[in-house]
Formats: structure tokens, sequence, C-alpha cells
């Protein structure tokens, strides 16, 4: 058996501000160690394996299928894809085909000339037509250096469909262009321009949609928005065309902004980026920001005030017994969750996470705040040692701590409908406290 | 666009219906849970994603956690072929971790790319002064070639005559048994077959896996006989005989799944003549059949697999299907009334109307 008397690597807030963004530890990098895959790591190694990859990403357009073109092993966890169907109806095991490779096509390329007469059988064999036939491709051909526009251009020519490439290229995840940031862009690019409507604009960022009971809806019509799409609520290919008549994109997902700046060249359609914060006066000093690019004025006292009375009821009731572990694997930065967390007077003592450039900002002032906060990464081998009872942690925020805390109460929050603004703080609150009232 | 009947198609590889089956990579992967090594996929991430995230351990409950890592290539470890820096990480983490072997497993970029893996092996037991096993899996080919290749890997690096020994000396009633995967058993047929075999005379059973370490394998030398319940363990089997003069015998007993027991007594109803399709791996389908002929004398049942299959363990007639077109094609000529086997394969028969009895095979669904 593996020793297992070993400590997970872990470093303070304090020790990490202090090394600063440019000094960021070996431990906490991914390019010089092996990638540890426990339940925790599993969201970074493979986006897909539970969640949104970019085969599931890819089959966010409406009518869609995808045909994945690969060895076996890149499309092993599709098995588990027999969801329910979608609000459009659609099941995802459903709309797969594959074309699997062997050792001769890999040598020979000889796959692609396969490729228009296995789409053809593909949508012959689907009860309707498709919109479109997704072609996935796969490390391999990103190493061929396959020219899959070519192939998707003549397998369209061939059965008179549109036919677009999707990059799984996992090798190139830490380039300008990873695969998330390739399949965000492919989504939008089969838009056609269309007249402007000034009442009209676009969420972009989530492969799921936003929570309903977020307030950005009623905020935004409050600013004459009439219609307010998002890629996973249209029902069919013309809701999806007609998000080329926004008159402005809100990106909530930095993957995103690549795609926002090819609609602003392609269809004129200029974006604003908000974030997903849990602090609710950096959420009102956005939304104010927001409503003077709008040219209005946003009332949000009502939401501030409930988002800060579930604050007042949590720390009132569980504040001073609570130590929180926060994770990566949740709907939120671990970094910025944790600083909202520290100043409304809670307690975190470990974060899960890989810190990138950007996160400092929060992490000075975690530093400052909470300076013995210790960072644990997923990522390392060292976690295999992590054990519970050496930890003071009480309280799992994110799949990644419940993980690792098997025995505290927790919160996995990583549902796919996407908390947001004032909702988000309420609503991740109230399911803290129903969490402790349960455990009582 | 010329009119086409998908179950006519003809192109190679095509699957409309049905998802990949568990390939080389994971099959290699599962024959180390349990064993106290470190395993390291020569992936990019997508391959450890789905061999740790689907097929992955941590149904089994074991009672350490599997040290499985991901070597992170990016495009340019794999353009440079950057095998330093691979050796490199690992030797960082076999200090981390000490465990007590390393089995570093391929996929399709290290065979793209044309690793040698030999090479690999030399190098990194020199860096690591650690037991290395090397498994070139490319995720191309099937679960089964995965874990043969693994076991044989295993068996060839720690099966050993003892110190000083000429010649192995066997220990009477004591049984090996090679083959036992998540791929094909469940924890709990592991358990029945274990019981099946102590109650059926063998005082000692050795099956590596499940937290025993590394040591069961290196036990396997004085076992008397080593069993082989599923074809991906003869490889191993056939090269200790061969080595060792250790003799084998495959076989799967029935009574292990008692699920499978239950459900096809509904096909013990005598009705009009049966032809019964049976599709699982070789020897587990082998023994359904033999005890359903016993049951149904006047039954046509065939056996098929998607598998590798043992020659001296089919019969004429038996299938070995390539391709979904080619399963569609002949389930559907051949008027079956019956079919056994993972209920996924349903997909691929949209048109089938006969009975079917569920018999899970996880290399299939993943579901047991």
């Amino acid at each position: 058996m593996a020793n297992l008397e070993r400590t997970p690597y872990s470093i303070t807030m304090k020790e990490l501000a202090s090394l600063g963004r440019e000094h960021i530890p070996e431990e906490l990098r991914t390019d010089n160690q092996l990638i540890y895959n426990s339940p925790a790591a599993l969201d970074f190694n493979s986006p897909g394996a539970q969640g949104f990859g970019v085969k599931r990403a890819g089959l966010a357009l409406p009518g869609s299928i995808m045909l994945l073109i690969s060895p076996a092993c890149c499309g092993r966890n599709t098995a588990a894809l027999s969801s329910p169907p979608d609000i459009r109806g659609e099941v995802y095991g459903e709309r797969f085909a594959y074309l699997q490779l062997d050792e001769n096509d890999i040598v020979t390329g000889r796959h692609l000339s396969r490729i228009p007469a296995a789409v053809e059988a593909f949508i012959q064999s689907r009860p309707k037509p498709p919109t479109v036939v997704l072609l996935c491709l796969t490390c391999v051909d990103a190493l061929l250096g396959t020219d899959m526009e070519r192939v998707a251009r003549k397998a369209s020519e061939y059965c008179g469909l549109p036919v677009r490439p999707c990059y799984m290229y996992a090798l190139t995840r830490d380039s300008i262009r990873p695969p998330m940031v390739a399949v965000r862009q492919m989504l939008y690019s089969l838009l056609e321009p269309l007249p402007k409507n000034p009442r009209a604009c676009n969420i972009l960022g989530f492969f799921s949609p936003l929570s309903k009971s977020s307030e950005l809806y009623p905020l935004l019509e409050s600013a004459g928005m009439e219609q307010v799409r998002e890629i996973s609520c249209c029902r069919n290919w013309q809701d999806y065309l007609q998000m080329a008549e926004a008159n402005f994109n809100l990106v909530l997902n930095p993957e995103s902004i690549p795609a926002a700046q090819e609609m602003a060249q392609q269809h004129s359609i200029p974006f604003v980026e908000l974030k997903r914060l849990y602090e609710p006066d950096k959420i009102a000093s956005q939304y104010r920001g927001l409503s003077r690019i709008l040219q209005t004025d946003f009332d949000i006292s009502k939401y501030h005030h409930e988002a800060q009375t579930s604050i007042e009821q949590f720390a009132e009731h569980f504040g001073k017994q609570t130590v929180f572990g926060v994770g990566s694997r949740l709907n939120g930065n671990a970094f910025e969750l944790s600083l909202a967390l520290v100043r409304m007077g809670l307690k975190v003592s470990e974060i899960y996470a890989l810190p990138q450039p950007a996160d400092f900002f929060y992490i000075k002032s975690l530093a400052k705040l909470s300076p013995e906060t210790k960072l644990f990464t997923n990522l390392s081998l060292s976690m295999a040692f992590y054990r519970e009872e050496d930890s003071p942690v009480n309280f799992a925020l994110g799949a990644d701590a419940a993980y690792y805390h098997p025995h505290a109460r927790k919160v996995l929050w990583n549902e796919e409908t996407q908390p947001f603004g004032y909702q988000a703080v309420k609503e991740i609150f109230n399911q803290m406290e129903a969490a402790c009232h349960d455990r009582n | 666009m010329t009119e086409t009947n998908p179950s006519k198609h003809n192109t190679k590889g095509l699957r409309l219906y049905l998802p990949p089956f568990a390939p080389d990579t994971s099959g290699a992967v599962s024959v180390f849970y349990g064993l106290g090594g470190l395993t390291i996929i020569v992936d990019a991430g997508g391959c450890a994603g789905n061999i740790c995230g689907f097929d992955g351990p941590d149904r089994l409950g074991l009672e350490h956690p599997e040290l499985i890592v991901s070597a992170g290539l990016r495009d340019m470890d794999a353009i440079m072929g950057r095998d330093d820096k691979l050796i490199l990480k690992l030797t960082k983490a076999v200090q981390q971790a000490r465990p007590s072997f390393v089995a570093i497993i391929g996929s399709p970029v290290p065979s793209v790319i044309g690793t040698d893996f030999q090479a690999l092996e030399k190098i990194a037991e020199k860096a690591t002064e650690l037991p290395v096993i090397t498994v070139e899996a490319d995720g191309i080919r099937s679960y089964d070639e995965g874990v043969a290749r693994a076991y044989y890997a295993l068996v060839k690096k720690f099966v050993k005559l003892l110190p000083g020994a000429k010649e192995r000396i066997p220990r009477p009633h004591k049984l090996g048994v090679l083959g036992v995967t998540q791929m094909d058993f469940t924890i709990d047929e592991r358990k029945s077959l274990n019981e099946s075999l102590l109650s059926h005379g063998w005082k000692t059973v050795v099956m590596p896996g499940l937290d025993t370490g590394r040591v069961s394998i290196q036990e396997l030398i004085s076992c008397e006989r080593i069993m082989v319940p599923a074809p991906a363990g003869l490889a191993a089997a056939k090269y200790l005989e061969k080595k060792y003069g250790l003799p084998y015998f495959t076989g799967y007993p029935m009574g292990i799944n008692h699920d499978l027991l239950r459900d096809v007594q509904l096909l013990l109803v005598p009705t009009t003549p049966l032809k019964i399709l049976i599709v699982q791996q070789q020897y587990a389908a082998n023994a359904l059949r033999t005890f359903l002929q016993g049951q149904l004398p006047n039954a046509t049942i065939v056996c098929g697999t998607f598998f590798h299959t043992d020659p001296g363990g089919s019969v004429q007639g038996d299938q070995r299907f390539h391709e979904e077109a080619e399963f569609r094609r002949y389930v559907m000529d051949g008027e079956f009334n019956a079919i056994v086997g993972d209920k996924l394969l349903k997909r691929a028969l949209p048109e089938y109307d006969g009975f079917w009895v569920d018999y899970p095979h996880f290399a299939i669904s993943g579901k047991k």
C-alpha cells in the first residue's frame, strides 16, 4: 500500500500574497506536476466528466446533433448522457453518433473521407432533420493537423445542412484559445445579421439557463429590455437566430469574451462584462455601473435588503460556530466567495482551488483579513493524504470541499441552473441555513 | 441527398446508437486498482477524466484512495516529445506518494507521437528506483485488451521464483484467479466467486485487486492452478504456464450472479421453439448457454460478444461483432425470440420486439 502518512501541500493566504502573482509556487501550477485524478479534481481534467464539456456545450444549439470523430476512449462518458429531455424535449444521448477511429485511420487519415457518408447516415437515422451537424474532434486530429473547416464544408455540401467543427482539444487547454473558449465562439458563429432591436439583449456565458429568480431579469426589464435571450433557453432555431438582433450582450463568464468580441465585429453587438460576485456592496457597484451604461436607474434596494437579511440571519444563528472550507467546484470564484464570507465576519479556514494571476486581487485582501486561511489544490497528488480529522472545517461549500469533508455540513452549490447577483447570495445563505438546521 | 437506410450503411467505425464501450485505457487502469501502485495516464487530461469519472474506482469502496494521475500533456509536450519532463514530474510524485510500484498507461496522444514505452519504463525505473510497468494502451482498442496487457505486464514483472529455487513449489488447494476486474465483475460477483471457490475445496484463493496489494501478484507463483473467468486474463495465465509450468483452466461459475439466475427464469417457460442470443464476455455467455441449454434442450442458443474471444471456448455459430451495423443486421436477420444482454444494446435495435433479459456488462454501459 502507498504510505498514507504524508501531508497535503498547503499555503496560507499571507504566504501566497507575499509571493505575488508572478511567483505562484510550483505546487500550484499545472505545467510541472502530474495531475491527481480524485473526484475533487475531475472537473479540471475533463470538464465533460461532470457538468458541461465541449460535447454537451456544443449541443446547446437547438436541434443540433453531434458526430464524435475519435478513438473510443474520448466518447466513453457519453454513455452517461441519457438524462431526461431538456426544455426543448431533446435528450442528449440521442443526439450523439460516433465515428470510431482505428490505427489505420490515425496513420493514413482515411477516416476523413468517411465523414460525409457518416454524417448523411446519422441524419437519416434520426426522426427529424437536425438544424446543424457538429463534428467533434479530439487530440488525435489536433496532432494530425487536420483541416476540419474544409472537411466540414465538404460534409455540408454532401448532406445539404450546416456542418461545423467543434474542437475538443485537451492538449490546447493552456493556449490562448482553449476548448471551452473555442466552443463558445462556435455556438454563436451560425448567427446571421439582423436589424438591431433596441429592446433586445443576450446573456452569454453559460450553457444552462440563469436562475429565473435572479433580479437580473426584472432589472433589465426595467431598463426597457423586452427580449433577454440565452442560448440554453432558445426553444428552436428561429429563437437562436433572433439572438443576432440584440442591442448588447451581457457576458457573465470570461470564457465567453472572445465570442462576444466576434459578435461585436460581425454583428455590431457591443458587450458588457458582469462578474458573479457574492459581496452585496460589490454587486451594488456592478449594477450601478451597468445602469450608467444603459442610461437608466436600477432600483436594487429590495434585492440588496433581501440578500443582506439572509446573510445576517445565518451569521446570527450559525456564524460563530461555523468554519468554512470553500471549494472551486461550485458556481462562483472560490477566492471571491471566501473573501465575501470573511468580510461578513465568517471564518474561512481552508480553500481548495488553483489560483490564477487575476485571483490575487482577492488573495491580497484575504491575506489582510484572514492571513492564516490555507489554500490546498485539488490537483496535487498530496491531496490523497488529506485527512478530514486534521481540519477545523465543519461546513463544506462546493462539491470538492464536500468530498474532503464527508462528515461536515455541506452545500454543493454546483447546480446547472446558474445563480447570479443578489439571488445567488440570498439562495446560498438560505441553503447554508437549511443545511445547519437539518444537521441540528 | 441520397436515400440511406441507417441499418444498411457500411461506414466503417460508425455507431449511430451505441456510445463507445470501455476502451483499453480504462481496462488497463482497472487492473491496478487496490494493488498499491501509482498509475499515470499519459494524456492531456480528458482520457483520465473518462477513466476516473466514468469507468473509475470510486464505486469499488476501496480502503485507500487510488493514486491515479494524468501526465497533463500540452501541445508542445506532444510536439517536442518531452519524456524527460514526464520523468521529472513522475519522480516528484513518487517522492510524495511513495507507492510500491508505478504503472504508466498510454493513450491516443503517445500512440500518435510514437512514444517508446520500453525506453520510458527503463528510464522511469532508474529515476524512481521502483518497479515500473508500462501498458501501451491507445484508447482505440477495447477494454479487454487493456486488461490483458496489464495483467501480462504485472505477472511478467512481479511473478518470480523464490530466491535460489530452480522450480516453483505449488501449495496444494491454493488457487490463483486472473481476469476479475470491475469491467466484467461487480463487487458482489467477485465476493460470490471467492466464496464459491472456497466452498468447492480450494483452501486459499488469490484474486489480485481490491486492496490485496502487489503481494497478491507475487503469490501467484505458489498457486496450484490458475482460474481464468474472463478471456482478458488468458494472456497472463498462458505466460505463467509457459514460463513456470503453472496450469490454468477457464470457466465462469453461473451461480455467482444471483440476479441473472432469477431473471432468466422468465425464459424457462415452454413456448414455441426458442432462439436465444446471449451477448456478454465469452466465458460468462458460455456459462449461461450451458445452464439454459440444460433447461431448454430444444432451444437454439448463440453466444455473441463485441470483445476478444478464446478460440478454444467458441462453438460453431458463435459471433464476434466488430461494428454496430453488423450487430443490428445479425439480430434483425436472425429472428431471435429472446436476447440476454446489457440493455444499453437495445438502443441499437429499435425495431427488435422480442424478449429481453438484462444482463448488465460494465464494459458496455458502465452500469451494473
